[in-house]
């Protein structure tokens, strides 16, 4: 038996789905988070079912690609569990209709249930159920209350079949069933609702904006900083640098293995960044210098999604984004950008045209940098000085925008307009905010670190064999000429394929002056994703378009790390 | 009771206004991302922003807020509440 889970977006699929089958999804305060699909099991009467948390849509006739996958996918199943808001019956019984034309045995999950009374909504469930044809279950996912029963209505799923109707009479259809199950009192402005009116307002919108963010850059900053000085950097230099100096005795402190494992000794001791062997850099790398970062960037990230915050962001950001060619709803996939690359690229599925997916995934894949580089160029820039952090973030941002802005003008057609629905603002269920961040930090832990260690590894191989100094003689003019770097730089801009962080820590062995390591980092950022993004580029793309963007990404970073070197020369920077 | 409006499109309702939509001028195109999002003739809107001269406008019909660009909005057409 296959079950499908359908309905609105942000009516609480994926918690209904966590909660059904166990398996842990990523969910959160705003419309269209799920954009693939998930699938899990479940026993019903004790036989074992597939279940599929479907995107969410307002409509089986399709405008972005969420929707499609939805609308593909209905036929599919033996059984729908139609996922309602009750909080907004009228909004999510059009899709509900459209439904029950499928010739499709359906129940209805009537969400969040428990929020209903203090907004004033009273629901007739057995009206309801009678006029639907279908069973009509209460449930409070995220409270996991109602679950059960739920599972234990799905065997008496209806089949209903009711002929197709037009757009117009199936609304009018929506307004006689309200009409007849729902009972709203007046209740007074809640505070919540006066904070949600007053984040899209102009002035007020933008003063709550310039808050929320400096807030949250704060929160990440001070967070991640207070994780490395009181936690990792204590830990690394008091308890495992003394059983890395035993070993490295132990290894005669020299050799082949020695440097592999240990790396080199700088000024006669071991150091984390620039020692580079597996043991030392290969671990201080992923676990004291980006995980702090990671943990404190998706802690802030998580609240922001839970909290209902991001589509007000969207659309106060809307007038500015439309100049790079995307409404503002593609700021979710940017800020997502900031943790990985990864699913900031497959986000980008929110957005309704080719043309805004091709822009969107082009300008995160160049200039925004993920939290794995961040971190190590707040460690190792921000050594030089902050003005310097500054210019590597400014001429990053400034690409973002410009490239934006030459894209849209080059591509032919229009981005569409935005259209979203803005959620309430709700307190951020605390056990599903700390379940995503852990989530994402294992997510990290598990890919992250084995690729990390396997750079370090190749890297000292591929110095030990002399492979790097060939490939370093063939692109000496760009590197040396043009970008005014050392030419073992590009042995760090080739690592930058596997793991960013890694490539960064290779700059830090290569003693750069302030301006180096600035137009380094920049070149890193915007040059060639890390494998684990070109893969999933070419996976929304197509090859076609990976091409041309991998194109725009090699000329861009060529063009601005040049302008950047000549700019800085000339302000006599070293 | 209510002594009907002028017609007007959303983006020049004042804010807090409310009025009824009347009509979705604009190709099917639009009238369908409308309708599936629930902004069809016969709903009450209240409108709550304008960001900018030309930026998107944000509404509440059915007690959902929603956020609408302005050549969108401009295709709502409104006969405004007294």
């Amino acid at each position: 038996m296959k079950i499908l889970l359908m309905g609105n977006p942000n009516v609480g699929k994926s918690v209904l789905f966590s909660r059904l089958t166990g398996v842990r999804v990523i969910s959160s305060n705003y419309p269209g988070t799920t954009v693939g699909f998930t699938r899990g099991f479940l026993r019903v009467r004790g036989e074992k079912a597939e279940i599929i948390d479907v995107p969410g849509s307002y409509t089986l006739d399709p405008s972005s690609e969420a929707e499609r996958v939805a609308a593909e996918m209905v036929n599919t199943g033996d059984v729908i569990i139609n996922v309602v808001n009750a909080t907004n019956l009228e909004r999510n019984l059009y899709l509900t209709l459209q439904l029950l034309e499928r010739d499709i045995p359906m129940v209805v999950a009537l969400n969040m249930w428990d929020d209903t009374r203090h907004r004033g909504i009273d629901i007739d469930l057995n009206r309801l159920e009678a006029l639907l044809g279908v069973p009509v279950v209460p449930t409070a996912a995220i409270a996991g209350q109602g679950v059960r029963e739920l599972v234990d209505t799905l065997p008496q799923a209806r089949r209903v079949a009711n002929p197709p109707q037009s757009r117009d009479e199936r609304w009018v259809r929506v307004g006689q069933i309200i009409d007849q199950v729902q009972q709203i009192s007046h209740k007074h402005h809640r505070w919540f609702e006066r904070l949600e009116d007053a984040s899209v307002k102009p002035l007020s919108g933008f003063f709550i904006a310039a808050a929320v963010l400096s807030l949250s850059f704060l929160v990440i900053r001070y967070l991640g900083e207070s994780i490395i000085g009181y936690g990792m950097d204590p830990l690394f230099e008091g308890l495992w640098l003394p059983v890395l100096d035993r070993l490295s005795a132990f290894l005669g402190g020299g050799g082949i293995l020695h440097d592999v494992l240990i790396g080199k000794k700088i000024d006669g001791a071991i150091d984390f960044v620039q020692s580079f062997g597996l043991l030392s850099s290969g671990l201080y790398v992923p676990f004291a210098m980006v995980l702090p970062y990671i943990v404190s960037f998706y802690l802030v990230l998580g609240i922001l999604e839970d909290s209902g915050y991001l589509p007000r962001l969207a659309v106060l950001m809307d007038t500015a984004m439309h100049r790079i060619g995307l409404h503002g709803f593609a700021i979710i996939p940017t800020l997502l950008g900031l943790g990985c690359n990864v699913p900031a690229i497959m986000a980008t599925r929110i957005l309704e045209s080719r043309r805004e997916r091709f822009i969107a995934a082009t300008l995160v894949a160049i200039a925004i940098p993920c939290a794995s580089l961040q971190a190590m160029i707040v460690g190792l820039v921000g050594g030089k000085g902050w003005v310097y952090l500054a210019v590597v973030y400014g001429t990053l941002f400034l690409v973002w925008v410009l490239l934006g802005a030459i894209l849209n003008r080059v591509l032919s057609g229009l981005s569409p307009e935005l259209l979203i629905e803005i959620p309430p603002y709700r307190l951020p269920p605390w056990h599903l905010l700390f379940q995503k961040l852990w989530m994402r930090i294992w997510g990290f832990l598990l890919e992250a670190v084995p690729i990390v260690l396997a750079a370090v590894l190749v890297v000292n191989l591929l110095y030990l064999t002399h492979v790097f100094s060939l490939l370093a003689d063939l692109v000496a003019p760009v590197v040396t000429g043009v970008l005014g770097l050392p030419r073992e730089a590009i042995t760090a801009i080739v690592v930058g394929f596997l793991r960013k962080d890694v490539a960064m820590g290779m700059l830090a062995l290569l003693d750069l002056g302030a301006r180096q390591l600035v137009v380094g980092s920049v070149v890193l950022a915007m040059s060639f994703p890390c494998i684990a993004t070109f893969v999933v580029l070419l996976r929304e793309l197509g090859l076609r378009d990976l091409i041309k963007s991998t194109a725009i990404m090699l000329f861009s970073a060529v063009a601005v790390g040049g302008l950047l070197n000549a700019i800085l020369s000339q302000l006599g920077i070293h | 009771m209510t002594t009907a409006g002028p017609l007007k499109p959303l983006t020049d309702m004042k804010t807090d206004e409310t009025g009824t939509i009347v009509d979705i001028l604009g190709g099917e195109g639009v009238t369908k991302r409308l309708a599936a999002i629930g902004v069809i003739p016969g709903k009450t809107v209240k409108k709550i922003s304008s960001i900018s001269a030309r930026g998107p406008v944000t509404i509440k019909i059915d007690r959902a807020q929603l956020a609408l660009g302005y050549g969108m909005a401009s295709k709502v057409l409104v006969k405004a509440a007294g």
